[in-house]
């Protein structure tokens, strides 16, 4: 109390003295003299709160303004014990000396404001993103910044494919995805969560991860526990006066303890509907492999004009999901669906085949029509608790698929008729714990069984020679039969060794493939024979023990990655119709890779990629009589073989993004050493081919390079590519060896620029240059050009203009060029919207173009889809 | 085989992440909660560090400096993705999403380095400009145990309202912020976008300060700040930018890719 009166009396007496005063003064180290900069000098009132301070300069020195309030000057600077003066005795001029002192901070912890989230998760709202012309959850997911939509469907999150896509955080949809995101309106979703580096497996969560990112739709509470939907109808008429059709009907319900999501759509407008039910994420350990038909259905596709111009289809597309929460932990989940497809497609073609002796051309004129029905079906079991990981997963597939194909060859007719039907059924089975120790013990078994039935008809009896002794027939029918069982099991441990993390996994995979075919004639009698000289039937086994080690190393400059699978391959191949008929094949492959990635500093980076490995045929290339591929295609090869491919990839990138400038420039090198070589041969129409005896070496290289900038206003991106191909392959023509190269040249412009917030341009243009050489023909050559320009307009929020151009010449074999141009208005009211669509407003039906293939061209002339006018009524409910 | 491994452990030896600037002698901590997004309601948080060295000092998120230094500690033992996401998954941290780190008095007295990632690393230096402080008497309080006055400034852009300690003589405090005679222990800036509040302090021995040796592009505070603006305002465009290209412009159906433009929360205007 003493003090404080002495204190009040101090200041009192003497702040009338010192107001408004300049006080200097030098603060200097009390032990060396040194002066003390940066030292704090503060004016301090009678509750020693601070009114003014300033710091000492390089020579210790401060002037600082005192008033009336002053009471106290304070002087402190880290390391030396602080200074208080009552103001009354600092004189100006004064120097005041500091003594030294460790100083050490009085130690605080305050726990209960440390606030953390442990969550790696992005969550978008989705209204923040939702156009008025967004329909689907995939439309809206389009826009958020990271995420990807492809064409197919496929969702990708910082350039990687998702992993799941749940909806309310239950697994509906399995690895198909596109069916919720393509059909669920963006009305229903509240938000979207990205789970970054998502790991499904409970039990190795925070032990192992995956680089994916998984999808979570959270939906609006009042689609909660009820059943909802949307309706899109649709019609037209096109200017063939052929009636257009769409409809598209969505059902979902979720509850509780299951969820439901069933759809029906039809088409007629060219939309392939296979894309929705399409495979959009894959879990490595459960997918099994499938076998392609060696009597390929026959197709049409255009290279540079989308399918929806030329495809003319009748699609039925029926889907079931259904998710039933079993306990907090397990879930049984069933998929149904079916596709119908009824497909017909036009095409007049001429294709060159060079041969030493001459060149044979084949002309032929398409007419297409294409059925499939496909069935599958699929039971998914899951157990993931935190200490166990079971799944179950059983999948069943058929199909029955026919092409009848309606030709003018060399304006002789010729039906080919084919027919696949696919009867596949597969078990997978995955089994992971985590051990105490740390460890991670991944047990996988998978099996599956198909059989591919196969068969092609053609009409009239064509080589006669070859098939019926010379003698006229009907018809032959070329039949085939694959039944393949595949069996997969390996194990996986996970561990660390001398502070270095080591992943190896072993298995053992086997797979057990048969072939049978024959060839029947019918004869103008109507009797059926089988010629015997087109009869195969042949088995082919692979087993296979493997491990994979691996080695990775990163530091600031490098980021290289190093693997050696090694792999013991036992080869049997057992041939009935060849001599000897057992064929046994040992081999010990290791097929090291390397990647490294040098970055040389911001803006420089060098990449380099070497792999080398080796590619061992399928049953379908092992056959030792001939089998009708196609109805003018004929192949056998009954010697096993192998070849061994090499390929280097180097990457120089240079980016700065500060003025948004890049520029990359790459080379690939893939040389293959092959023991053998597919000898073809012309006779007539026929063309024959086999694998024979010939060591030789192929070489592809390419070059490629992309510079592209930003610019500063109207969102303005320009991008300029250019690439060149050069493959150096051999031929067996007719019994000759035929080097060849074909050369590829391309150039690309594209370009898209925002100038108000109310229209969006975006187009590309698009060079390619075809080349063919080879010492038995003169050199040939084609050039094409494809220009693409879309304008969007909003001019409200309810309406939507759009207006896309796209435009394809090519020069050979004559010039030839077709202009397509769609435009399309749509309104929004409420929950209902009206689209009226006009595509190819300038009626362009016919288009002709040419493509190189090995020692062959081909002029083809393609149909599209003639001008069409639709209108799409669409309502949520 | 051998070869190889040698050939990595060179590597290994011959590049460190890091270069020491000073030694810490003192470490506080702060809780940050910031805005991302203008009009946003939503807030992020951090856990701050300021590193106080004998000549220098450092503020950086201790979130993501953990992460990054677990992410690259792993792989530099070969550890694959899940591996890091393995070693990242048990720590007791999550992403802030802020990668800013504040160097002053360094590379020399007066001197401020700025680093930053925008999907690259960023640096550039500046002359410190020392806040125009006014003192605001009577408006005491106690922060992490320690008396704190107030103080106020407007600095590039924003109001700040500040609790310095003369209790700690260092003239420092979080971000940019300096100049008081004494430690700010708390900042918050007036649209309450920004918080900054002391929660821990150490005496720190023996322990080097740090800058990672990142490849840095060089860029200036303008530059920095148009880059986070065009990241919220036109994501592809600035993806672009960088030379990765989205694919994007119009979806598969045509409709365009038209975003609702985001202005970022800064620091500084």
């Amino acid at each position: 109390m003493r003090r404080l009166m002495l204190l009040f009396f101090i200041c009192v007496g003497y702040s009338g003295a010192y107001s408004q005063q300049l006080l200097k003064g030098t603060v200097l180290d009390g032990g060396t003299g040194k002066a003390i900069e940066d030292a704090s000098v503060s004016l301090l009132d009678s509750k020693q709160s601070a009114l003014e301070y300033t710091f000492t300069d390089k020579k210790g020195a401060f002037a600082i303004r005192t008033n009336e309030a002053v009471c106290f000057l304070a002087i402190s600077y880290l390391g030396y014990s602080k200074v208080v003066h009552a103001i009354a005795e600092a004189k100006n001029g004064q120097v005041f000396l500091l003594k030294s002192e460790e100083y050490r901070l009085k130690e605080v912890k305050i726990v209960s404001k440390r606030i953390q989230e442990k969550q790696d998760t992005l969550i978008y709202a989705v209204s923040g993103f939702k156009m008025p012309q967004d329909r689907s959850i995939a439309d809206v997911l389009k826009k958020m910044p990271g995420i990807e939509v492809l064409p197919s469907g496929q969702i990708k999150f910082e350039d990687r494919a998702i992993s799941k896509l749940y909806i309310e955080g239950m697994d509906l949809m399995g690895d198909r995805y596109g069916l919720a995101t393509n059909n669920l309106s963006g009305k229903v979703v509240k938000e979207v969560q990205v789970l970054k580096n998502h790991q499904a497996i409970a039990a190795i969560r925070g032990k192992s991860f995956t680089e994916q990112a998984a999808l979570n739709l959270v939906l609006e509470d009042a689609v909660h526990y009820t059943f909802s939907g949307s309706a899109d109808l649709g019609g037209g008429l096109s200017s063939d006066k052929e009636g257009l059709w769409y409809a598209r009907l969505v059902g979902l319900l979720l509850g509780k303890r299951q969820q439901n999501l069933s759809l029906y759509k039809t088409d007629n407008t060219g939309e392939d509907l296979s894309n929705e039910i399409r495979l959009q994420s894959r879990t490595e350990d459960m997918e099994v492999e499938s076998d392609e038909p060696l009597l390929s259905m026959p197709a049409i596709s255009v290279g540079q004009i989308d399918e929806r111009r030329y495809l003319m289809n009748k699609d039925h597309l029926f889907a079931t999901n259904h998710l039933y929460k079993m306990s907090e932990v397990a879930t049984l989940r069933g998929q149904f669906t079916y596709l119908g497809r009824r497909d017909q497609m036009r095409e007049e073609a001429a294709s060159s085949y060079f041969y030493p002796e001459g060149t044979v051309v084949i002309a032929e004129n398409n007419k297409l029509d294409l059925g499939t029905d496909n069935y599958a079906a699929e039971a998914d079991y899951q157990l993931n608790d935190s200490k166990m990981y079971i799944r179950n997963r059983f999948v069943g597939n058929m199909e029955k698929s026919s092409g009848n194909n309606w030709l003018q060859t060399n304006n002789d007719p010729v039906n080919a008729f084919n027919q696949v039907k696919r009867k596949a059924i597969s078990n997978s089975f995955q089994l992971i714990r985590p051990l105490s120790s740390g460890h991670i013990v991944k047990l996988m078994s998978k099996q599956s069984f198909s059989d591919l039935p196969q068969r092609l008809t053609v009409s009239p009896g064509l080589y006669e020679d070859v098939i019926n002794e010379g003698k006229p027939y009907e018809s032959f029918t070329q039949e085939l039969n694959l039944r393949t069982f595949r069996s997969h099991i390996a194990s996986e441990l996970q561990f660390k060794v001398a502070g270095f993390y080591t992943n190896l996994q072993v298995g053992v995979d086997y797979s057990n493939q048969q072939l049978r075919s024959s060839l029947l004639c019918k004869d103008n009698d109507e009797s059926l024979t089988s010629v015997p000289a087109f009869y195969n039937d042949l088995s082919f086994m692979d087993t296979r023990i493997y491990a994979t080690p691996s080695l990775q190393f990163k530091n600031q400059y490098w980021n290289i990655r190093f693997r050696v699978p090694l792999s013991f391959h036992q080869y049997q191949l057992n041939d009935k119709e060849s001599e000897p008929g057992k064929d046994r094949h040992r081999y010990l492959f290791a097929e090291p890779s390397l990647n490294a990635v040098y970055e040389l500093n911001a803006y420089w980076n060098v990449s380099n990629t070497l792999n080398f490995h080796y590619q061992v045929p399928d049953i379908n290339r092992f056959y030792s009589n001939y089998i009708f591929t196609t109805y003018r295609n004929a192949s056998s090869g009954n010697k096993f073989y192998y070849q061994k491919m090499l390929t280097e990839a180097l990457t120089l990138k240079y980016n700065n993004p500060l003025n948004g400038f890049f520029w990359s420039l790459s080379g690939v090198v893939a040389p293959t050493w092959q023991n053998n070589i597919l000898s073809s041969s012309q006779d007539g129409i026929l063309t024959t081919s086999e694998m024979v005896d010939l060591k030789h070496r192929n070489l592809n290289w390419n070059l490629r390079t992309r510079v592209s900038k930003t610019f500063g206003f109207w969102k303005l991106f320009t991008g300029f590519t250019a690439s060149y191909n050069e493959n150096r392959s051999k031929s067996l023509l007719s019994g000759e060896l035929v080097p060849f190269t074909s050369k590829s040249i391309s150039a690309a412009f594209d370009f898209a620029l925002q100038p108000h917030k109310c229209i969006s341009v975006e187009g590309s243009e698009r060079y390619l240059r075809s080349m063919l050489s080879s010492p038995i023909i003169e050199p040939t050559s084609s050039n094409s050009f494809r220009s693409t320009l879309a304008i969007n307009v909003f001019p409200a929020d309810q309406w939507k203009v759009k207006l896309n151009n796209l435009w394809v010449s090519g020069s050979k074999p004559t010039p030839s060029s077709i202009y397509f141009m769609d435009a399309a208005v749509s309104y929004l009211y409420k929950q209902v919207e009206l689209e009226l669509n006009v595509t190819n407003i300038f009626d362009k039906k016919s288009f002709r173009q040419t493509t190189y293939s090995s020692m062959s061209e081909q002029f083809t002339l393609n149909y599209f889809h003639p001008r069409e006018i639709t209108a799409k009524l669409m309502i949520s409910f | 085989m051998k070869i190889v491994c040698f050939a990595l452990l060179l590597l290994l030896a011959s590049y460190g992440n890091a270069q020491n600037i000073d030694n810490v002698k003192f470490r506080i901590h702060y809780a940050a909660k910031f805005k991302v997004v203008e009009g946003s309601k939503s807030i992020r948080q951090d856990e701050k560090i300021l590193d106080i060295g004998t000549n220098s000092s450092k503020f950086y998120s201790l979130w993501e400096t953990k992460i990054r230094e677990t992410q690259d500690s792993v792989i530099a033992h070969g550890g694959t993705f899940s591996d890091v996401m393995n070693a990242v998954g048990k720590l007791p941290y999550t992403h802030s999403y802020q990668y800013y780190a504040v160097y002053k008095n360094y590379p020399r007295k007066g001197t401020l380095t700025y680093t930053d990632k925008v999907l690259k690393e960023f640096i550039y230096e500046e002359a410190m400009e020392r806040p125009v402080w006014k003192v605001i008497p009577q408006q005491d309080a106690q922060i992490a145990g320690y008396a704190c006055q107030k103080a106020e400034t407007t600095y590039r852009g924003r109001t700040w309202n500040v609790w310095y300690t003369t209790d700690i003589p260092i003239s420092d405090g979080p971000w940019k912020l300096y100049g008081l005679p004494g430690l700010i222990l708390k900042a918050v800036d007036a649209k309450d976008d920004f918080l900054f509040e002391c929660i821990e302090i150490e005496n720190i021995e023996k322990e080097p300060m740090y800058i990672p040796k990142y490849n840095y592009l060089k860029c200036t505070a303008e530059k920095l700040k148009q880059m986070h603006i065009k990241m919220r305002k036109d994501p592809y465009g600035f993806f672009r930018q960088l030379g990765m290209d989205p694919g994007q412009g119009y979806g598969a159906d045509g409709k365009p890719l038209v975003y609702k433009e985001e202005k970022p929360v800064l620091l500084e205007y």
